[in-house]
């Protein structure tokens, strides 16, 4: 006789296991349907979103693919592969030297890391995602490069990933009666994504990344239109920068001052009628840690609380609205086990946000939103089947308060906004505009730029799985925006930046 | 086998790896046109692990001092010139997803990088993602179709060979992040026109970055465009003449950050390009053979400045500054003219014989070919090379005498009428040249299949100036060592 354990006290005693892909063991339409009744909600990224660092296409990854019993392969990839040449005028040029000036990659403020990043620029990444298992049991290995050596003429050991994501995930539906799945493994788990299936235009998480291996455990229960979605997970880096390690560009400038770093994480939403979703979300990420230079017991926290609701209906297109206040304590040990605002760990937080005075001690106060629609389905409903020309219309923002015990960093307020619009004319042609304006400080206007972008699309159906865009970005500076030279990059107020930036690239998902 | 129909276009295949073909010129024909069903998904690859040691001399000093002398072994053996066998990656897995219209390949690939193999680890042989791309073959636009391929990959145009990299590989070979766009339309029957035209772009990577064997790449990083475009007709698919023109310009002003006059050791910077135009001619005359022969010419102006948008000529550039060091000599700024011819005749001797009865390759054969490539420096600032010449020199035999068993023979030459090294004592110049000859034996599971075990043993004669330095004599004697797959 199978054991039934009601479903609250389920959701409460699952905060120990791991999870696997929505795999739906469907054969027929009766085990179809009972298959989605168990699908397990997600209240983050799937972790097979690629993690590209640009405004991807909406993409489903992490629906269900394999529905066979018995074990089989799955394969699944993403890749945007761009070419980028920014063009800056010499105003003298001297023997020997054209007016004009090619920069690949663009001289332009747009670091990942930092604020000022939007995503407009298309970067390289390619996904691979190999997954084998049944409906109960799957392994996944994602392999993934930031580059191509093809294209790159070198080998940089740091933007080859390799094997970026390696985890197990278990579909115990069948066995406890609701959705719940357990993940183990090394996996890179988002929360606060703004898009309706990516991290959104900015390609920013708004609450944490989470980078550690670990366990996540997901389930949910329904009573009557409301389902109840619980998740939680546990983990940490496998290692530190060994004390007197160096620190350079073949390791990605390993910090020595980052301890062995540890996360865990709660998440907790109800999803009304599959329309309207809260969340509740609370990340811990701390060190404690006397492996360092100096011999002593270095702590430090990042604790995040976050909350946010998503709205996707039909007609009324899909909004999210995000908030989160992150904590630090002398963070500047904490590793990058978490990621805040694409900040990595305590370093890059107190880099991008706290100022170095700081002592790691501070806190964001961030909001964000986006807003997508579709004009089309706006007017035909359910009819319009995304086969016939569209509009599609994004309002976007982040803004972030800073507070800190450096006084050059307290209080300032930075913010993002854009929209874009594209108008899909024919199955295989479309047109896209979009409009960034960034303050990294908004006391300062001088350090604000304005970034116009055109698109010609190109694509061999409608809601087919490739893009070719052809694309051009003028960017208007203020008087001190400075761009990043070096290695490590640090602002260069000597260089003038790219006003103009020439973009061929593709995308494709599978 | 030479005279079968290779991949429409006028360039290599991405696909094909930048290695000799299998002993006896087999090549995989990568890129040729696959399994017409809908959205498929298709591994494919070649696997190698190849060894060899170089039986070395007793260095000079070691006798005069008293050392301990003896025949020193080298892995990898210390030779110079063209061998015969790519001892490059371990790996390459090609995962590859698409129908007719739209194709998305990506190639995973490593080496033996761990200390188990090399006793330490090295990194530039690490796993990484070489090539990416999604190509797109349009339904035909009446006789006209279309390709259209956007992506990381390499195009390589102007090899005489029948299919893949040939003896000497191509004359251009362009890569970095770009696209191609392929025209082929049909002027009239058996009559093609082939147009193609191509943006690629290498990025600059900061002078700043910590240069390291973990990088792989010595070189100047200036942001480097390279546009080419190609014109060819083709008639019955026998008779082929393709154009090839290419320009990369390095323009960058992040090398040269400071544009005041007072400071000239900050700007001594300049603007550099690459220019080439090939005239690849093949003519397929069943049954004997393939003969390509393909005039090419290459103007350098500052060409240092140039990242290896253009990655291979007459041999690896490093953008400007192999072709530089090599040909034009170093005292040249990179700056001259150069022309060559590289000529490639394959056939089977069976296949001759036996015409006009066919041969479909399942049988006892000698498979051939014969390369040559002339070269002559037309113009270089550096006296030394101004007005020099050189060849390279090769031949492939493969006796296919069971189907499991082949006698394999190469000999390979390289002589450059002016070269320059620097033995410490000073620099010299001189005629440089190196020859090997090769015999060995090769297992396969087929008549033609792609797989390979063989051990060959390798003689090297070098010219005086070759092999110049008594302290590091050049090895004379290589065993090889090893099995290829491709699938």
């Amino acid at each position: 006789m199978a054991l039934r354990l009601s479903p609250e006290l389920l959701c409460w005693s699952l905060l120990l296991a791991l999870a696997a892909p929505a795999i739906a063991r469907a054969q027929t339409a009766d085990e179809a349907a009972e298959a989605e009744e168990r699908r397990v909600p997600r209240l983050g990224l799937d972790i097979a979103e690629p993690a590209v660092r640009s405004a991807p296409p909406a993409t489903a990854f992490g629906v269900a693919t394999a529905s066979s019993k018995d074990s089989v392969l799955d394969f699944h990839g993403y890749m945007l592969l761009p070419l980028n040449v920014g063009l800056l005028r010499r105003e003298n040029p001297p023997p020997g030297q054209d007016g004009t000036v090619f920069h690949t990659p663009p001289l332009v403020p747009q670091d990942y890391r930092r604020f000022q990043y939007t995503a407009v620029l298309p970067a390289p990444w390619i996904q691979l995602n190999l997954d084998y298992g049944n409906s109960r049991i799957a392994g996944t290995i994602i392999l993934a490069a930031t580059a191509a050596t093809e294209a790159e003429a070198f080998y940089d050991p740091v933007r080859q990933l390799g094997v970026s994501n390696a985890y197990v995930t278990l579909n115990l539906s069948d066995k406890v009666g609701i959705p719940l799945q357990v993940r183990g493994g090394a996996m890179q788990l988002r929360y606060g994504a703004m898009g309706a299936f990516d991290a959104g235009r900015y390609a920013t998480p708004l609450i944490a990344r989470i980078n550690a291996i670990g366990e996540t455990a997901t389930a949910s229960f329904t009573r009557g239109f409301a389902t109840f979605i619980f998740e939680e997970g546990f983990g940490g880096q496998i290692a530190r920068p060994p004390t007197g390690f160096p620190s350079a560009g073949w390791n990605d400038f390993a910090d020595p001052n980052v301890g062995s770093s540890y996360v865990g994480h709660l998440h907790g939403g109800v999803n009304l009628a599959g329309r309207l979703q809260f969340g509740l979300h609370y990340v811990g990420a701390w060190s404690r840690d006397d492996m360092n230079v100096a011999g002593v017991l270095a702590k430090g926290s990042i604790d995040v609380l976050g909350a946010d609701v998503r709205l996707t209906w039909g007609r009324l297109g899909h909004f999210y609205l995000g908030a989160a206040h992150t904590w630090a304590s002398n963070a500047g040990v904490v590793a990058g086990v978490i990621e805040i605002l694409n900040a990595r760990g305590g370093p890059g937080l107190v880099a991008e946000y706290l100022g170095p005075q700081s002592g790691g001690n501070g806190g964001l106060t961030t909001v964000g939103l986006q807003y997508d629609f579709s004009v089309a389905r706006a007017m035909f409903g359910d009819r319009y089947r995304g086969r016939n020309p569209d509009v599609l219309v994004s309002l976007f923002g982040i803004g972030t308060k800073v507070s800190s015990d450096d006084p050059m960093a307290d209080g300032k307020l930075k913010l993002k906004a854009g929209v874009q619009a594209t108008y899909l004319m024919k199955a295989w042609f479309g047109v896209s505009g979009r409009f960034d304006h960034v303050r990294p400080d908004n006391d300062f206007n001088r350090r604000a730029f304005t970034i116009y972008t055109a698109n010609l699309l190109f694509h061999t159906n409608w809601l087919s799985r490739d893009q070719f865009a052809l694309q051009y970005s003028h960017f208007v500076y203020g008087r001190e925006v400075y761009v990043a030279s070096g290695f490590p990059a640090v602002d260069n107020p000597s260089l003038t930046p790219d006003n103009d930036v020439f973009s061929l690239s593709v995308t494709f998902w599978w | 086998m030479p005279g079968s129909p290779g991949r429409p276009g006028l360039g290599m295949s991405p696909e094909a790896p930048p290695t000799p073909p299998a002993p006896g010129g087999r090549a995989p024909a990568f890129g040729t046109v696959g399994d017409p069903d809908a959205w498929a998904f298709s591994i494919t690859g070649r696997i190698s692990g190849i060894w060899q040691v170089g039986f070395g001399r007793t260095p000079a000093f070691a006798a005069s001092a008293d050392q301990p002398s003896g025949v020193p072994f080298h892995s990898p053996p210390r030779i110079v010139g063209r061998s015969p066998f790519w001892v490059g990656p371990g790996g390459t897995i090609n995962f590859q997803y698409g129908n007719q219209v739209l194709t998305a390949f990506v190639s995973l690939e490593a080496g033996f990088a761990s200390a188990e193999w090399r006793g330490y680890y090295a990194g530039q042989y690490g796993p990484r993602i070489r090539t990416a791309y999604v190509a797109v073959n349009p339904p035909p636009f009446g006789d006209l179709r279309l390709r259209i391929q956007v992506g990381a990959f390499p195009a390589n145009y102007g090899a005489p060979g029948p299919w893949g990299w040939g003896l000497f590989g191509p004359v251009l070979a362009i890569h970095g992040y770009g696209g191609t766009a392929v025209a082929n339309y049909e002027l009239a029957p058996n009559l093609n026109l082939y147009l193609e035209y191509g943006l690629a772009g290498v990025p600059a990577v900061d002078e700043a970055y910590a240069r390291g064997t973990f990088t792989d790449w010595p070189e100047v990083g200036i942001s480097t465009i390279v546009n080419h475009a190609h014109a060819g007709l083709s008639w019955k698919n026998k008779y082929f003449a393709k154009l090839h023109l290419a320009r990369a310009a390095g323009r960058d002003l992040r090398r040269f950050l400071d544009d005041d006059p007072a400071t000239p050791n900050v700007e001594f910077g300049r603007d550099g390009r690459i220019d080439v135009a090939a005239l690849e001619t093949r003519i397929v005359a069943d049954p004997y053979g393939q003969l390509g022969i393909t005039p090419v010419y290459w103007h350098f102006k500052d060409a240092l400045f140039v990242h290896d948008g253009i990655w291979w000529g007459l041999d690896w550039t490093a953008g400007g500054r192999e072709m530089t060091n090599k040909f034009l000599g170093p005292q040249s700024g990179g700056n001259g003219d150069i022309v060559a011819v590289s000529m490639e005749y394959d056939f089977s001797l069976v296949r001759i014989l036996r015409y006009p009865q066919p041969f479909d390759g399942n049988g006892q054969d000698l498979r051939v070919a014969l390369a040559f490539l002339p070269y002559w420096t037309l113009k270089s600032a550096d006296p030394a090379y101004d007005n020099k010449a050189g060849y390279f020199v090769g031949a492939s035999l493969e006796h296919v005498m069971l189907s499991w068993l082949s006698g394999v023979y190469y000999l390979f030459g390289e002589s450059r009428a002016a070269a320059t090294t620097d033995t410490g004592a000073g620099v010299l110049t001189g005629r440089w040249a190196a020859f090997s000859g090769t015999i060995g034996l090769a297992l396969h599971s087929d008549w033609q299949s792609q797989d390979r075990i063989t051990i060959a043993y390798s003689r090297y004669f070098y010219s005086g100036f070759t092999d110049n330095n008594p302290v590091l004599p050049l090895d004379r004697n290589v065993l090889t060592i090893g099995g290829s797959f491709a699938f």
